[in-house]
């Protein structure tokens, strides 16, 4: 099994670290991170190497509606492989007026567990 | 069959279809642009020039001083703007003071009226602020200013309305003699007619080949200028010109008839008619010429350049005649300076050409003099103002904010047979989008309006000509309904639940607060918890939220809510507590001016024009988008440029794609999310350009919004021309210096069909400076105190109109103490506030401002946070506080970023216990 060394830049503070980072081989699981100033790159690095997630925000078309589009978002980050899937299946969902926000316009996107919903009432 | 076409509706053209409109005869006007005024009549200086400058002898002298006499009259008969300010030529040299001496005389041959030589103390006496090396001038007092295009269009109409037959997008092919009549195809269709008018500007030359032999060219000589914001036409109380050489008139500086200052042209031969780019190059060299004459010219309020061509023809002269070969072909050609004064002399001077030649014809019955009135609404009086808005509530919907122009005017701008049919075509009738904000805020509903009154999809609304499209379709491929261009409603919110309306009639309220975004809401709500109940608050838009109604993306709110919210869902958490607390609000509603004495006036449909008194004011109004021209940027002026945050509305708001390869200019928060929206919205981002070393924007939207879609981000990079004549076609770019200036040597070209400039923001403060107020030059907005008061008692600002603020969470705690502020001055009724002294704060080394900038500390409550902004990537630093030489509060900072808020909150704890004038917050290395 070839290691993947991923480079990453850290989100978490204007400082903006790029680090490089890769699993370590005689430890499954365990990361070898290099190029933080502080340790909170590292836990960044754990989430971004593994499992990276993203919350999308979009439109949805709307009917019957003062304005045509609905601001939209995912009620939790989705995997990030799965942003366009997910922004096809946002892309092809309409709905009618009027809408409360916080109303689930997509329940359990893509069986992520997490629902795509009305940002604003309209 | 016609008895005479004229080809091309420029000034000449239209002047020429007006006075032949006053006879019985059949008349078609042709042009080959989607609107008249479209060529050098668009781009031009606009002086109606005296007549002492043309060579003795020339057929320019004899319609110069002819056509000047005729303009008073014929702009007032048309309602267009005339300001006779008199020019001033200037002089540098005892040589130059000769030339004066010469055109004095020549003018005085000419029978120009009026001419004067004044001496350096008197003309520094008319003109002040000129540069020291003047030493004379010529005077000349019946020279003027007027606006071209408006004067085109309503000659237009008028010919029209008589029943010429305006034929728009009809490029003139082929010209055939047969025998006594001419058949001639434009457009795809075949028209005939017994005289032919050759008006056609910068293509007369092909279109006299078109039946006779070529025998004069006509060389396209280009002109730069500047144009600056509506508030510094004071600077040039005359037009200015320096002494002319073999060159040309050179350049001048003057008001404009809408009060702008104007600047340019500089003259160049260029290879195409079509060469209406400007350069880095001719326009330096226009603000080097006009500094020479004026100084401190105010560069920085350029709201935008732009270029035209010069139709001169090879002979040095106007071309005005029936040719021999062909009979009853009429050239008027070569028409370049003084073209435009000269139009009311050639037109009847031609029309009698013409009626020499179909012999006498009977007067047209129809014939109208004016076909509609071209005052613009603001500038009416108060009666007619509300006259109209009773006729029609159109009128009382401003559109166009920078300039006031409203829904009415843009409707009958619409209407009539030479009415508009794109966005320029309203912009050239009204000057909706003409203004410091050059469309970035009304584009959008000019396109609804333009759409609606002409049954088109938003999408089929051209910037100008066929291929000028601005938006590429709907998002998700699907129409987009909208059923709020309307917007009649002064109180309907687009969210469920009541907003208050307030009761009517009244006409004074303790607290009004203008602007219903974050800022203003935050404003009301503190105000109602600190018992004031009569608050009024009045927005423009259709609905509260200001700007987080369009930033549908996440990422406000952390630190007032600990939640991750979208921008109209931090939005909608405030309309609902102004729902519950039953705060009035007035939508759909424009302040036009607040006083000293806190008057307020505004105007809606339903009320018209309203005047109220505040016990106390808010300004909460936003700030606008830095737009191309300020920034400067030279090349072409296509469809397929705009500001992020307009972009940002088109997609997410009235959902339309502005376009399929998009570059971003500028690394700001709102250019990396508009990167992410448009690609996921099917679009191509090909590269974000910066010209710093660094990307300005969020970390997190650097890696989330572009790093994450493999777009190249160019920094050290900048744009040095923009190609494409109707739509973008690609840009320049170059690599930039320490200087951020362009390396020459380093371009490189960029296929592209959009730039959207994510260049910054400016605070929109002109009701502020209407009222008295003084803005702070370190952050465009008012100077205030700890609570937030400005200079003028009783008026209090917050959020992005008193400095740009990245979070929306700081805009709403400096609010909330607006609020506070606000409604203790309405508590304490004129009574002074509690004892105590007061200082200044400072920016010291590293900071660029401080807010706010003046603290009593009285008043402080539990402390005062000072906002402030840095001046550079700093890392491993401290913030310091200093008063009487002692550090008062330090903080350290891993990392500072020009891009974020800094925020120190200062307590009373915290000061020296003796008075101090001024507290200075700097950065220091290292700890202290
Ligand atoms: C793309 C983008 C991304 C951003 N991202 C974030 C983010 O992630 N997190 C964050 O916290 N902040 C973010 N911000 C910043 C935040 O949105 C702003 O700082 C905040 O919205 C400013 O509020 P305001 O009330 O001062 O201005 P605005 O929201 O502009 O409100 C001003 C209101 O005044 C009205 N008005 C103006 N003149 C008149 C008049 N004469 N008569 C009547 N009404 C008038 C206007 O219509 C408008 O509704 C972002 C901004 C942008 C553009
Ligand atoms: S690793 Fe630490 S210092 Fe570096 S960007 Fe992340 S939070 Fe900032």
């Amino acid at each position: 099994m070839t290691l993947e060394t991923k480079e990453m830049i850290c989100i978490l503070c204007p400082l903006g670290c790029k680090m490089r980072v890769k699993e370590k081989p005689d430890q499954p699981g365990e990361l070898s991170v290099r190029g933080q100033q502080c340790k909170l790159g590292v836990d960044y690095a754990y989430d971004e190497y593994s499992n990276p997630t993203r919350t999308v925000t979009s439109t949805v078309v709307i009917h019957n509606a003062p304005l045509p589009r609905l601001p939209v978002k995912t009620s939790k980050p989705i995997p990030k492989e799965l942003v366009f899937p997910a922004i096809d299946e946002i892309t092809r969902t309409e709905v009618e007026g009027p809408i409360e926000i916080g109303t689930v316009i997509i329940k359990n996107l893509l069986g992520t567990d997490s629902d795509v919903i009305a940002t604003r009432s309209l | 069959m016609f008895d005479a076409a004229i080809i091309g509706a420029g000034i000449i053209g239209t002047a020429i279809a007006r006075k032949l409109a006053q006879y019985d005869l059949q008349l078609v006007l042709i042009e080959k642009d989607s609107d008249v005024a479209n060529g050098t009549t668009k781009a031009n200086s606009a002086i109606i020039h005296a007549g002492f400058d043309p060579e003795p002898g020339t057929l320019k002298a004899k319609f110069n001083v002819e056509g000047n006499r005729l303009y008073e009259n014929l702009c007032r008969e048309l309602d267009v703007p005339f300001h006779q300010t008199g020019s001033l030529v200037i002089a540098f040299s005892e040589e130059e003071m000769d030339t004066l001496n010469g055109l004095y005389e020549r003018g005085r041959s000419f029978g120009v009226p009026r001419l004067e030589l004044v001496g350096r103390e008197k003309l520094h006496k008319m003109e002040p602020g000129l540069s020291d090396e003047t030493m004379g001038a010529l005077y000349a007092p019946t020279a003027g200013i007027t606006d071209p295009y408006l004067l085109t269009i309503a000659l237009a109409e008028s010919a029209a309305s008589s029943g010429v037959e305006l034929r728009r997008n009809s490029p003139v092919t082929e010209i055939i003699k047969l025998g006594e009549r001419f058949k001639i195809n434009c457009g795809g269709e075949t028209i005939e007619t017994r005289i032919v008018i050759n008006a056609a500007g910068l293509y007369a030359d092909r279109i006299n080949e078109m039946v006779n032999p070529s025998y004069f060219q006509i060389k396209p000589a280009r002109g730069e200028y500047f144009l600056l914001d509506k508030k510094t036409g004071h600077y040039a109380r005359h037009v200015l010109f320096p002494c002319p050489t073999k060159l040309g008139k050179g350049v001048l500086v003057s008001p404009t008839a809408h009060g702008n200052l104007i600047i340019g042209p500089n003259a160049e031969t260029v290879d195409s008619k079509e060469a209406t780019e400007t350069t880095a190059r001719g326009l330096a060299f226009v603000r080097r010429n006009a500094e020479k004459i004026k100084k401190n010219l105010p560069f920085h309020k350029v709201i935008t350049s732009f270029s035209g061509l010069r139709a001169k023809s090879s002979t040095g002269d106007f071309i005005i005649e029936e040719t021999d070969q062909t009979r009853g072909f009429i050239n008027v050609a070569g028409i370049d300076s003084p073209g435009l004064v000269s139009a009311p002399a050639i037109a009847d001077y031609v029309a009698g050409m013409v009626i020499d030649k179909t012999g006498p014809s009977g007067k047209n019955s129809a014939y109208c003099p004016a076909a509609r009135s071209h005052t613009p609404f603001t500038n009416l009086n108060e009666e007619e103002k509300e006259a109209l808005i009773k006729e029609d509530p159109r009128f009382g919907r401003i559109v166009c904010r920078c300039e006031h122009i409203t829904e009415g005017e843009i409707v009958r701008a619409i209407e009539g047979p030479a009415g508009a049919r794109s966005v320029d075509g309203i912009k050239k009738r009204t000057r909706a989008g003409g203004g410091r904000c050059q469309g970035g805020f009304c584009g959008p509903k000019v396109i609804r309006i333009l759409a609606r009154e002409l049954n088109l999809e938003p999408e089929e609304i051209k910037k100008d000509n066929p291929e000028s499209y601005i938006l590429t379709g709907p998002t998700k491929g699907k129409k987009s309904e909208s059923t709020v261009p309307g917007r009649t409603s002064t109180t309907c919110s687009t969210a469920p639940g009541e907003l208050k309306t307030p009761e009517e009639g009244r006409d004074y309220h303790d607290l009004v607060i203008i602007g219903g975004g974050p800022a203003g809401m935050a404003a009301a709500v503190a105000a109602r918890e600190q018992g004031i109940d009569d608050i009024l608050v009045i927005e423009r838009d259709h609905e509260l939220g200001g700007i987080l109604q369009q930033c549908i993306h996440n990422g406000f709110g952390l630190h007032q809510f600990r939640e991750e919210l979208t921008g109209p869902e931090y939005a909608e958490r405030f309309i609902d507590q102004l729902k519950q607390k039953g705060i009035s609000c007035k939508l759909n509603s424009m302040v036009l001016s607040v006083g000293k004495d806190r008057r307020i006036t505004f105007v809606n449909s339903k009320d018209g024009l309203n005047s109220i008194q505040a016990g106390a004011v808010v300004l909460a109004m936003g700030c606008r988008e830095r737009t191309r021209g300020a920034i400067n940027v030279p090349g072409t002026r296509p469809a397929g440029i705009f500001p992020a945050g307009m972009a940002q509305r088109f997609v997410n708001i009235e959902g339309y794609m502005v376009g399929r390869k998009v570059v971003v200019f500028g690394s700001g928060d709102i250019g990396l999310i508009m990167a992410r929206r448009v690609v996921w919205e099917g679009g191509e981002v090909v590269a974000v350009i910066e010209r710093k070393p660094y990307s300005e924007g969020l970390i997190r939207n650097y890696v989330q919004c572009v790093e994450d879609y493999g777009i190249p981000m160019l920094l050290q990079h900048t744009i040095t021309s923009i190609k494409g004549k109707d739509r973008v076609e690609g840009i320049t770019i170059a690599k930039t210096d320490q200087n951020k200036q362009p390396v020459e040597g380093t371009e490189k070209e960029l296929e592209c069909d959009t730039v959207l400039f994510s260049r910054g923001l400016i605070p929109e403060n002109e009701l502020s400076v209407g009222a008295g107020i003084s803005l702070h030059p370190g952050t465009g907005g008012p100077v205030v105190n700890e609570t937030m008061e400005t200079e003028i008692e009783g008026i209090f600002a917050c959020g992005n109109v008193v400095h740009v603020h990245d979070l929306v969470d700081w805009v709403t705690e400096e609010s909330y103490k607006a609020g506070r502020g606000a409604a203790d001055y309405v508590k304490r009724q004129g009574q002074e506030p509690a004892e105590g002294y007061s200082f200044k704060t400072k920016p010291g080394t590293g900071i660029n401002y401080i807010v706010p900038h003046k603290i009593r500390t009285a008043l402080m409550e539990d402390g005062v946070e000072l906002y402030m902004r840095c001046d550079g990537h700093h890392q491993n630093t401290t913030l310091q506080a200093r008063a009487n030489g002692q550090v008062v509060k330090s903080a350290a900072k891993k990392v500072l970023t020009p891009g974020e808020m800094i925020v120190l909150k200062i307590k009373e704890d915290d000061l020296p216990s003796d008075s101090f004038d001024e507290l200075t917050v700097e950065l220091a290395k290292g700890d202290i």
